[in-house]
């Protein structure tokens, strides 16, 4: 995959070398007709010159772009499941997807790999509702992902109240960790299981970073309250404290903030 | 068909392509969300989401509802980060001489990667659906919502913005 935007010399042919064909436009006129006619009339006098050296440029840039297979697989697969799937297994094939971004960190990456196919398979072989052990081990990998992609937050502040009225979007109002060894570098939020959730950076007085998760309490999260629970190379604490569902996540090897 | 008509239909639809196929969708569906990202892996996030939203409306799989909910799941996400800022393109005055050419434009290298970097996520939005999907500014208007006169004066400033960027990136080059 080429991105390094090399004369258009292959403009209006695909990467392997085929004359486009789709009409432009195609896709607004499936949506307004419902029926995807290409055929439907539009005024195509107003369409950009196609010979313009920019508009050129910018259909070779996006021409030279493309998803990674193995995404293109996963999705095809998903979309290929039985419209009502048992619950089970449709929980499973979506969870698993995650929220998986390329170029994490490799090894953790791997490590969180065979952990989700563990969980994976222990999903695939109960046929019946997921248990508690299980949505555990799925939320926790799910932390960890989140954990090892090192976001930036988009509310820095140290002072809990001051992100609590930054982050009006949450239910609730996020709330120190329950050990004071840790300094507060700000937050963003994120989901859990579909749910909204507060993601905070915190520090150590060693300078290593740990994410702290919190999200409205839930029945299923039942299994999880003082559980410790570790995926690859991040390991994840659970507590409940009121209505609120704490998970921290550390590395277990010496990453620093 | 003759070599002649077969250059002329070339010509006249340089557009992207690709097979009819989930396949082909989701690669379709990723250049657009990269045009709302301008990130790879963001894009690839928004791909993802933006699939699963659309398997459990059981909504129908094509290019018109996948662009809709990326742009829907574009929106939600990165209006509650803040991190777009959609400005009231109605109040933006209508640019009074006619678009500029670019018919003397050099575009190599990676100055268009870096020019398209310059503009607002919808900009870019309206740059992608008029240059590579070929969409009119009505057809725009119809997707984003914005009236056809602030798609036209968006796609003026976009294109603007983008000359400037390439012709102040190969002058540097040159003083360089």
């Amino acid at each position: 995959m080429s991105r390094d935007g090399t004369s258009p010399t292959t403009l209006g042919r695909d990467s392997a070398g085929n004359p486009p064909e789709h009409e432009p436009g195609d896709a607004l006129r499936e949506l307004s007709s419902g029926h995807g006619d290409p055929s439907e009339s539009t005024d195509r006098n107003h369409r950009a010159d196609i010979n313009d050296p920019l508009d050129i440029a910018v259909r070779e840039f996006y021409q030279n772009v493309s998803i990674r297979p193995e995404l293109v697989e996963r999705l095809r697969g998903l979309a290929e499941l039985p419209a009502h799937p048992g619950k089970s297994e449709r929980v499973a094939r979506l969870e698993r997807l995650g929220n998986w971004r390329r170029r994490a960190v490799v090894a953790g990456m791997m490590a969180a790999a065979g952990v989700a196919a563990l969980v994976a398979l222990r999903l695939a072989a109960s046929p019946g509702p997921i248990t508690a052990d299980q949505r555990a081990l799925l939320i926790a990998e799910e932390i960890a992902m989140n954990h090892r992609k090192r976001l930036d937050v988009e509310f820095r502040t140290p002072v809990y109240p001051e992100l609590a009225g930054a982050m009006d979007k949450l239910d609730f109002e996020p709330q120190p960790s329950r050990s004071d060894h840790y300094n507060l570098i700000g937050g963003r939020y994120c989901s859990i299981q579909g749910s909204i959730a507060a993601q905070l950076k915190l520090a150590d007085n060693n300078g290593r970073f740990h994410t702290l998760y919190q999200t409205r309490w839930k029945p299923a999260y039942s299994g999880l309250p003082e559980r410790r629970i570790a995926t690859g190379d991040v390991e994840v604490q659970f507590w409940r404290e009121a209505d609120i569902l704490f998970g921290l996540a550390s590395f277990t090897t010496g990453h620093s903030q | 068909m003759t070599t002649d008509q077969q250059s002329s239909q070339q010509a006249s639809t340089p557009l992207i392509r690709d097979v009819d196929d989930l396949g082909g969708l989701l690669r379709r569906g990723y250049r657009y969300a990269l045009s709302l990202t301008h990130d790879e892996a963001s894009a690839e996030d928004l791909v993802q989401d933006a699939w699963l939203s659309l398997l459990k409306a059981g909504s129908a799989r094509t290019p018109a509802y996948l662009f809709q909910v990326l742009r829907s799941r574009f929106i939600d996400r990165y209006r509650r980060q803040r991190l777009v800022v959609m400005t009231g393109m109605e109040e933006v005055e209508e640019p009074h001489s006619e678009q500029s050419s670019s018919a003397d434009l050099v575009i190599e290298g990676d100055l268009i990667r870096r020019a398209l970097s310059q503009l607002r996520s919808e900009e870019r939005e309206a740059i992608f659906l008029s240059a590579v999907e070929g969409y009119t500014g009505e057809e725009i208007s119809a997707l984003t919502g914005r009236s056809p006169g602030a798609v036209r004066t968006m796609l003026h400033r976009a294109r603007a913005k983008m000359r400037n960027s390439i012709i102040q990136q190969q002058s540097n080059e040159v003083t360089a």
